[in-house]
């Protein structure tokens, strides 16, 4: 096996580096003196996928993170872990130790079982002599009843060249029971070397776009190397998704943009980007091996609340009319287009009418409510949206309908925009049936500062969106507290991102009662 | 999230001014550089490197914005699907912009990827190596390194000059270097390949080139945004005046007005110039920016 990096762990080869660490693993960890430069440990931790009895402990080996290989030699290394039920780690639950390997870019999942359910733990690792970052995590309830309340944030859009990463710092500060992250975590874009927004200079091999393992790698290393992004991941387990960023901008199934990458590339391109996506998160599905990965998958907190996280990219057909804002597009009426694809929509369908939750909630990417973009007499409906697959959104709101879904509460990314709205059985007939509410997220940093002058005020109505009750154009993400009673959602704001240290405000609370369909203001 | 108007670097979004709930946040359009070429495999797992030239010529004292580039790649004769990797090694003072390649590639499928290659100033002249290694094999690319005046420019006078523009939008990669690299596709012109102005329906734009002594010029070709994304009957440029410095004054020598292919020629009398100017007077569809891929002087 060839070893392409140019520097060694520690000075040491691999075989020196597993014999480096054979202490008494029952003794509670002590940090040896740092060697520095030789912090293996730069991208943090991160835990994910709680259930009732385990969690997701990830993290990524790189003592160089803009380096492809994390700046690591082409070998194994010896990671040992533990959990604890404090963050002093006094009264250790689990241990063990795993191997991070370079085909996977020295990342680890460890999926830490036997824990008790709604539980607070702490974990951390060593490796090279060197101990991680302590995080703290939380298991998912017991699946009987309970519990009588959970609080969870949820986010999305994160454009490194954009702005900083303040609102993950306010998240980490609310140490919420789980994340939500709803796709954009990671832009494809090359970056430029002044480094955008942010104007820190980024080495030369950012300019081009990610399309390899090995440029994605070192994307993963410049976001992850974010300290705010570390925090947001060190304070709470997150549940991930991924949209259209993380591979190719409004990809759609096998197809890239239009006329210029052709299926071929693309499912080269897309490979990679999975790959990547899986080293770098803190998810329990199997790494992807080519261009194909199932991350649909199903969480249940007691019988409060059921999480549906969904792929609305990899399965769907292409954006028609040439993707964009269209009017008039009747191809998009079609009923044989698909969103979620067949096994994806019947797998979702079956698990809401299974669902014994008060709460069913579908984590995913793209708007749902119909969005009218222009004033006139025709409707002017994006064709990356929902709207562009009317049958498949109209299949799920009927279909949530037919099972007598108790609850429906989509959450959604993507737009750049905090929004709150009903969910209705006919949106062109505002006095139809109310499903559920949609809650949208605004972007963490992508587009910049915003404008604290847009949007709808909280409860107001948009004209040519009626079920549309809020919006605000700023950057964000939104706090929740469910109890069996009611789910309150606070849209949480920065008032700027081209700057570190911006402040947190609420710029709405909004509540949906248990039973009763809707958006309100607190 | 994109839509076509505002991946093509459009204003800022707008003050809510109508009932409209939000306006798109721009993005710039993708630049994916790989490519894949299929092939059939005979299972020997050997991973052989390739290269899209059999050498590079990388000029001296050229803005960093334009490196010289070359695609890279490996072929795969296992059995099975896999990622590969294959690494990037090359002489100093020379820098590339990957030190591996690693891809998932399909048996039998050669996979390429755009390699960057700077050279710092005070660089020797000369002959450099770029090697391509994989467990298998090394494939090593000469890359020589000349001046700007020595360069072996086909009859283009514009190749590797220095170019001034009015401006350059910052949301992707638009250096005004681009207009003058010798590559007229518009595939990936975001990622470095072509010029975009930072003034959105503001006329004219301008972008200059000095051509490094008086030269004769008679011709000037014109290659704007042309792909089946953008295509330039939307996206081009439309009405331009191609100028030229002579005697230190600009003078009008052509005038190009509603054009709506890829690429314009324009021919006129030969006058004695230094420089050579694009005065960008109107584009089409949106008309709101000059996207300028290549221009080319004789």
């Amino acid at each position: 096996m060839h070893r392409p990096s140019r520097r060694t762990f520690l000075g040491l080869g691999g075989s020196a580096l597993a014999l480096a660490f054979t202490t008494n693993l029952a003794d509670p960890w002590t940090a040896r003196a740092a060697v520095k430069g030789d912090n293996p440990f730069r991208l943090g931790v991160a835990s994910g996928d709680p259930l009732s009895d385990r969690v997701i402990l990830w993290t990524r080996l790189a003592t160089d993170p803009l380096e492809p290989l994390g700046g690591l030699p082409f070998g194994k290394i010896k990671v040992e872990w533990e959990i604890a039920e404090d963050e002093t780690f006094t009264r250790r639950a689990r241990h063990g130790s795993t191997l991070a390997h370079p085909e996977y870019g020295h990342s680890v999942h460890v999926d830490a079982k036997g824990l008790e359910p709604g539980r607070e733990y702490f974990y951390r690792f060593r490796a090279g002599g060197e101990i991680s970052p302590v995080g703290r995590t939380k298991t998912a309830p017991a699946t009987g009843g309970g519990p009588e309340s959970m609080r969870l944030a949820f986010a999305s859009c994160a454009a490194w060249q954009d702005g900083y990463y303040t609102a993950y710092r306010h998240l980490a500060e609310e140490e919420p029971d789980v994340v939500f992250h709803l796709g954009d975590y990671l832009y494809e874009f090359g970056i430029l070397p002044m480094g955008g927004n942010r104007k820190t200079p980024v080495p030369e091999q950012f300019r081009v776009q990610c399309d390899t393992l090995d440029r994605f790698r070192i994307q993963y290393g410049l976001y992850k190397s974010d300290p705010d992004l570390q925090a947001a991941h060190h304070r709470a387990p997150w549940i991930v998704t991924w949209d259209d960023h993380e591979v190719l901008d409004n990809w759609a199934g096998p197809h890239g943009p239009g006329g210029e990458v052709t299926e071929e590339d693309f499912l080269v391109i897309r490979a990679n980007a999975f790959r990547a996506f899986w080293e770098n998160m803190p998810i329990r599905v199997p790494a992807p091996e080519g261009p194909d990965a199932r991350i649909y998958r199903r969480f249940t907190f007691g019988d409060l609340a059921e999480f549906n996280v969904l792929d609305t990219r990899q399965y769907r057909d292409d954006q028609l009319c040439g993707d964009g804002q269209q009017i008039g597009c009747d191809e998009r009426l079609d009923p044989g287009r698909q969103m979620l694809g067949a096994e994806q929509e019947k797998w979702l369908l079956d698990g809401l009418g299974a669902s014994r939750a008060r709460w069913n909630v579908l984590a995913q990417q793209i708007a749902m409510m119909q969005l009218d973009f222009a004033p006139g007499p025709e409707q002017q409906l994006s064709m990356d949206l929902w709207d562009g697959y009317k049958a498949a959104k109209d299949r799920l709101l009927h279909g949530m309908i037919d099972r007598e879904v108790s609850n429906p509460v989509v959450l959604t990314g993507d737009i750049h925009c905090n929004m709150a709205g009903d969910l209705k059985a006919n949106f062109d007939d505002p006095s139809s049936r109310t499903v559920g509410v949609e809650l949208v997220c605004t972007s963490i940093s992508s587009g910049g500062n915003g404008n604290p002058n847009q949007g709808i005020p909280p409860g107001g109505a948009d004209p040519l969106n009626p079920h549309l009750r809020f919006s605000s154009y700023q950057r964000g993400y939104v706090s929740c507290e469910v109890t069996r009673d009611r789910w309150r959602s606070d849209f949480k704001v920065v008032p700027y991102v081209d700057r570190p240290g911006a402040p947190i405000t609420t710029r709405a609370s909004l509540v949906t009662l248990d039973g009763a369909p809707g958006v309100n203001v607190l | 999230m994109r839509t076509l108007i505002a991946a093509l670097a459009f204003a800022a979004v707008a003050t809510l001014t109508t009932a409209a709930a939000w306006a798109p946040d721009p993005e710039p359009p993708s630049s994916v550089s790989v490519k894949v070429k299929p092939g059939s495999s005979t299972g020997t797992g050997k991973l052989t490197p390739v290269a899209g030239a059999e050498r590079l010529v990388a000029p001296l004292g050229v803005d960093p914005a334009c490196p010289a580039k070359i695609d890279i790649g490996m072929r795969s004769d296992a059995k099975k699907a896999r990622f590969a990797t294959m690494n990037v090694e090359i002489d100093a003072p020379l820098t590339a912009s990957r030190t591996m390649l690693t891809s998932y590639l399909p048996p039998g499928h050669e996979v390429r990827a755009k390699l960057l290659v700077a050279v710092p100033p005070g660089t020797e002249q000369g002959e450099y190596g770029l090697r391509l290694r994989t467990p298998a094999e090394t494939l090593t690319v000469p890359v020589e390194v000349t001046t700007v005046d020595e360069l072996d420019n086909g009859g283009n006078l514009a190749l590797r000059r220095p170019v001034t523009a009015s401006s350059q939008h910052a949301s992707a990669n638009y250096p005004p270097c681009s207009v003058v690299d010798g590559d007229r596709s518009s595939n990936g012109w975001a990622g470095g390949n072509g010029w975009n102005d930072a003034t959105g329906r503001a006329w004219p734009d301008t972008v200059a080139i000095a051509l490094g002594g008086a030269k004769q010029v008679s011709r000037v070709d014109l290659y704007t945004l042309d792909t089946e994304r953008y295509p330039a009957d939307t996206y081009g440029l439309r009405d331009w005046d191609v100028q030229a410095q002579v005697g230190g004054q600009w003078q009008t020598v052509a005038q190009v007005r509603g054009n709506t292919a890829g690429d314009a020629r324009s021919d006129f009398a030969p006058v004695t110039a230094d420089a050579v100017r694009i005065v960008a007077l109107a584009s089409n569809g949106a008309n709101d920016y000059t996207r300028i891929i290549e221009v080319e002087v004789r």
